[in-house]
């Protein structure tokens, strides 16, 4: 038991400590995003902090504190250089924490500080939204309440953990609360736009293809996109992701060409298959979807050759569902300019291969399906598939054929293109992923960069599109087995992420990293991307949204939670002793006729005052006054006293009715 | 004469707890706002859930603020005597449940008495007690009962979003004494005993005999020296003023009002006690013989508080 005059506003020391904890605690996740610095001044203004806690400084002087304003106000004008980005926001934000940390000995100023904390512990979330972090920041946020709970507490307690506790009690049944309200609190648009300043960089399949542009791609395990599966996923060798139709050719370089703006026309041949696809923030504008889609989804619209174009680069997590056709005939009627577009090539680039492709065409009696199989005999005889090839020239296909041979699946790609059309048959290049790693526990599929792949769609008549790809001659078990499983031996594999990625290929560690692969994903779909399911899940759960039924939603959890805890708080009042429960009947009842015994009003006393005003009611309430004071101040026999009152308290209380 | 629903829904219930939001609480309400709109703008579902689980925090510090401040109330209540234009102070007790802990409650005057209420402050703890004692004073202009409407119980704790209060009378009343006014001689007309005047001296008279000391004594007559020899507490008696009985009379200051005279008349009063004098007062109504002790000064002091106020309070 502790008193004080609160006259003076003062915080405890111990509320100075949790300041400086809870201030850690909600900058700590913000390390890689701000200036050094900044770190550097919070880091020296926590030590200052500690110095006058300790009673070896002082409180800095008025024009201390100037000068640092001014100071780190020209700091983050140099740092930012004016432009009002995020991290300009966070690391302003910051400093003033930092700032402000040296002079909290007031309950104002630690509720400035601990409300500006509670603000960048939001603004950390636009820029890390991982499971731990989400977890971590609510130990944060424990942190901070526990801070301000300090602050309200006697000055002079010094316990650290007491405010600890009691934050913990308040946070516990907010949990659910803050549950229902996720669940439920309609998601609208934004208010205004905002510019997330993130790093632009484009990442995956470029525009354009070049040699040696996919294999690049095998040098990273970054995330491409999931795909996710009512039931099955296609087999290994039909999980083919079109990103991409690149179709000019200028001797070296592939690239998608005019676009026409009539899509061409797909008949689809038996069942098609649905999914749900979670892409990862590429800056670029394709979408995913397995060969071939039949919509376009909301957010894209179909390209000439049926890839999907995005309505705007997509520059974070994005989800859509398409369905694709898994038989097909594409483009079967195209007419003789676009036919000429498709087997258009410079005519005096890669003449050897030009010549050899005649050659190869006239041997197999002008038969396309028999050049194609006398092109991958021939990649399948002396061709070495690897990730790692030499560098081509400008004549990057002769190159390709007749002296490295050896290349990734866009050189053969590229060669067998060129091949089809020196003689005339249209056929273009294919950009996008294949195959992808299937996690049984979710249902879906995850492909990463280094799955990047290429192929070729060759015009045959009366059949349309028809997709080839010369990678199965040479190394089919690309197609069979993932791409890290067969290259995981090679030195350019995932060159880019050294260390982590080499471990969990195999055994429990895998199953271990597919787990904790599908909790992310779970958390993606579920809880960063909930917006996309809100809608269906509600309507699923409820039916039609109607206002009432949201309320009802909202109101009818929320108070089973409050009337929880409040019965936690003050419902266990029941009084033990029968004697006491009895009396408490009858002043009950005596209040309802609107008369109150004093707090520190004996029983004798009460029934007493009555006298004066309500006669009638002291007659009752005076034996057992009198019965209860006997009990209590006489030397008496207890046990028979207590029935003696007993009987009177029931008496009072049959006679009061 | 049962009272109807609504007499019993709008009288001022002892200990009814009112409760509502503090300045900060409004702060933190805009700050929950300010979060929304960062939410709804980055479409971040992770500041939703923090702004949610704040909200949800500020809801259950509505309840933690109120249960703070449930079962408090004040178990009794003494007050000391003071003279007027002193402070009166009160003592309550504030009493709770044992098993649960409440934590800054804030005792304070109801503040009728345009009294600046922030000194007036007193914040306790209950924490594994249940019942802490709180000194409280009140300023006093007259003298007679100083009776403290009510005690405001408040609490903002545990986040300072909310503040409850509820309001307790409380039973004690302080008896304030007329404020001693000196006057520099007594008047000649002190009394029977007719010994004419008397100025102010200090009593230095021949010794008499040692008593031993009992309370109500003057402290100023022990026997230090008796008492360092370890012969226990004495007190020395002076023979001289044995016999000459002083008479503090209401009507020995013709020129003065009543008040006045109170005042005097105290002022000789704890003279008088003070040097171990034997008085007696004469008020219009009553008189007591000239006596001697704490019983007798407290007697007549009483009597000069509550002079001409009659029984009414």
């Amino acid at each position: 038991m502790k008193r004080t005059q609160t006259g003076v506003d003062k915080i405890s020391r111990s509320a100075v400590i949790w300041q400086l904890i809870a201030c850690v605690a909600v900058v700590l996740p913000l390390f890689s995003w701000l200036p050094a610095w900044v770190l550097l001044l919070g880091l020296g203004c926590i030590g200052a902090r500690l110095m006058i806690h300790s009673g070896r400084w002082s409180f800095p002087h008025w024009s201390i504190r100037l000068v640092l304003v001014v100071a780190v106000g020209a700091g983050l004008l140099m740092t930012f250089n004016r432009d009002a980005s995020l991290n300009a926001m966070v690391a302003l934000l910051t400093v003033g924490l930092s700032l402000k940390l040296l002079e909290i000995y007031r309950r104002r100023d630690a509720l400035v500080l601990l409300y500006v904390a509670l603000f960048v512990a939001a603004s950390v979330f636009l820029f890390e939204q991982g499971i731990l972090v989400a977890i971590y920041m609510l130990f944060a946020v424990l942190l901070v309440i526990a801070a301000l709970v300090s602050v309200w507490q006697d000055p002079l307690r010094e316990e650290m953990l007491r405010p600890l506790k009691h934050a913990w009690r308040l946070l516990l049944p907010a949990f659910p609360l803050m549950l229902v309200l996720f669940f439920i609190f309609p998601r609208i648009g934004p208010l205004w736009s905002v510019e997330l300043d993130r790093s632009s960089a484009r990442t995956g399949l470029s525009e354009s293809m070049s040699p040696g542009d996919i294999s690049r791609l095998t040098r990273s395990d970054e995330l491409a996109f999931r795909a996710v599966f009512e039931g099955a996923p296609p087999a290994p060798a039909e999980r083919y992701w079109r990103a991409l139709v690149l179709s000019a050719f200028d001797g070296r370089e592939w690239t998608p060409g005019a676009s026409s703006s009539v899509v061409e026309e797909l008949n689809v041949i038996g069942e098609s298959i649905q999914y749900e696809i979670v892409q990862e923030r590429s800056n670029q504008r394709w979408l995913f979807a397995l060969d071939v889609p039949m919509l376009a989804p909301q957010q894209a619209r179909l390209t000439s050759p049926r890839t999907l174009l995005g309505h705007a680069e997509v520059s974070q997590r994005i989800q859509y569902s398409v369905e694709s056709a898994r038989q097909y005939q594409l483009g079967a009627e195209l007419t003789s300019d676009q036919l000429d577009f498709f087997s258009r090539i410079p005519a005096n680039s890669n003449p050897r291969s030009q010549a050899l492709a005649r050659q190869w065409f006239d041997e197999a009696d002008k038969d396309v399906s028999g050049l194609i199989n006398r092109i991958f005999r021939h990649f399948n005889e002396t061709f070495v598939y690897t990730l790692e090839p030499q560098p081509l020239g400008r004549h990057s296909v002769d190159d390709f054929l007749f002296q490295t041979q050896q290349g990734f699946c866009e050189h053969f790609a590229s060669a067998t293109a060129v091949l089809l059309r020196s003689v005339g048959v249209p056929s273009r290049i294919v950009t996008g992923y294949q195959g992808g790693e299937w996690n049984a526990s979710q249902n879906y599929l995850t492909l990463r960069q280094y799955d990047a792949h290429a192929w070729v769609e060759v015009w045959l008549e009366g059949q349309g599109w028809v997709r080839i790809d010369p990678t199965t001659a040479v190394a089919p078990e690309r197609i069979e087995m993932s791409a890290e499983q067969l290259f995981s031996g090679q030195a350019g594999f995932l060159a880019d992420s050294p260390f982590t990625s080499r471990i969990g290929r195999q055994g429990w560690l895998l199953q271990a990293r597919m787990q904790y692969d599908s909790l992310n994903f779970a958390w993606q779909r579920w809880v960063l991307n909930y917006h996309h399911q809100q809608q269906n899940l509600l309507q699923d759960w409820l039916g039609d949204l109607t206002p009432w039924k949201m309320i009802l939603v909202l109101l009818i959890p929320a108070s089973l939670i409050l009337g929880f805890i409040s019965w936690r708080l003050f419902g266990r009042r029941t009084i033990q002793d029968p004697i006491e429960r009895q009396l408490h009947k009858l002043f009950f009842k005596l209040e309802k006729q609107g008369l109150y015994r004093q707090p520190d009003e004996t029983l004798k006393r009460f029934s007493q005052r009555l006298e004066q005003t309500h006669p009638e009611l002291a007659m009752i309430l005076m034996p057992v006054a009198n019965t209860y004071e006997t009990l209590h101040y006489l030397p008496v026999d207890q046990a028979h006293q207590r029935k003696i009152l007993m009987d009177c308290i029931n008496q009072a209380l049959k006679q009061l009715k | 004469m049962k009272l109807s629903l609504f007499d019993r829904l709008t009288q001022q219930r002892q200990g009814k707890i009112y409760i509502f939001p503090t300045k900060a609480g409004w702060g933190f309400m805009l700050l929950l706002f300010l979060l929304l709109i960062l939410s709804i703008n980055f479409e971040n579902n992770l500041a939703f859930a923090l702004t949610f689980l704040l909200s949800g925090i500020m809801v259950v510090a509505i309840l933690h603020t109120y249960s703070n401040l449930v079962g408090v109330t004040i178990d009794r209540s003494n007050a000391q005597a003071c003279f007027a234009g002193e402070e009166a102070g009160f003592t309550l007790f504030i009493g709770a449940n044992k098993e649960r802990e409440h934590q800054q409650i804030q005792v304070s005057w109801v503040n009728r008495y345009q009294i600046n209420s922030v000194d007036r402050v007193v914040a306790v703890d209950l924490i594994d007690s249940s019942q802490v004692a709180v000194e409280l004073s009140l300023p006093t202009r007259r003298r007679g009962w100083c009776t403290p409407t009510k005690v405001k119980l408040q609490t903002v704790f545990p986040l300072g979003l909310f503040r409850s209060w509820s309001y307790h009378s409380i039973s004690a009343k302080a008896l304030v004494y007329p404020s001693p006014v000196s006057s520099q001689n007594l008047p000649a007309t002190s009394g029977a005993g007719g010994q004419g005047g008397l100025t102010e001296q200090s009593g230095s008279d021949d010794f008499s005999e040692l008593k031993r000391f009992e309370a109500g004594m003057s402290p100023q007559h022990i026997a230090w020296k008796v008492y360092a020899r370890g012969q226990g507490l004495h007190a020395k008696r002076f023979a001289s003023r044995q016999d000459l009985d002083i008479w503090l009379d209401y009507d020995a200051w013709p020129e003065a009002d009543q008040e006045l005279r109170l005042s005097r008349i105290c002022y000789w009063v704890l003279k008088l006690h003070r040097e171990d004098r034997c008085y007696g007062v004469r008020l219009p109504d009553r008189e007591w013989p000239p006596s001697r002790g704490d019983h007798h000064r407290q007697q007549i002091l009483q009597a000069l508080a509550l002079f001409g106020l009659g029984s009414r309070q």
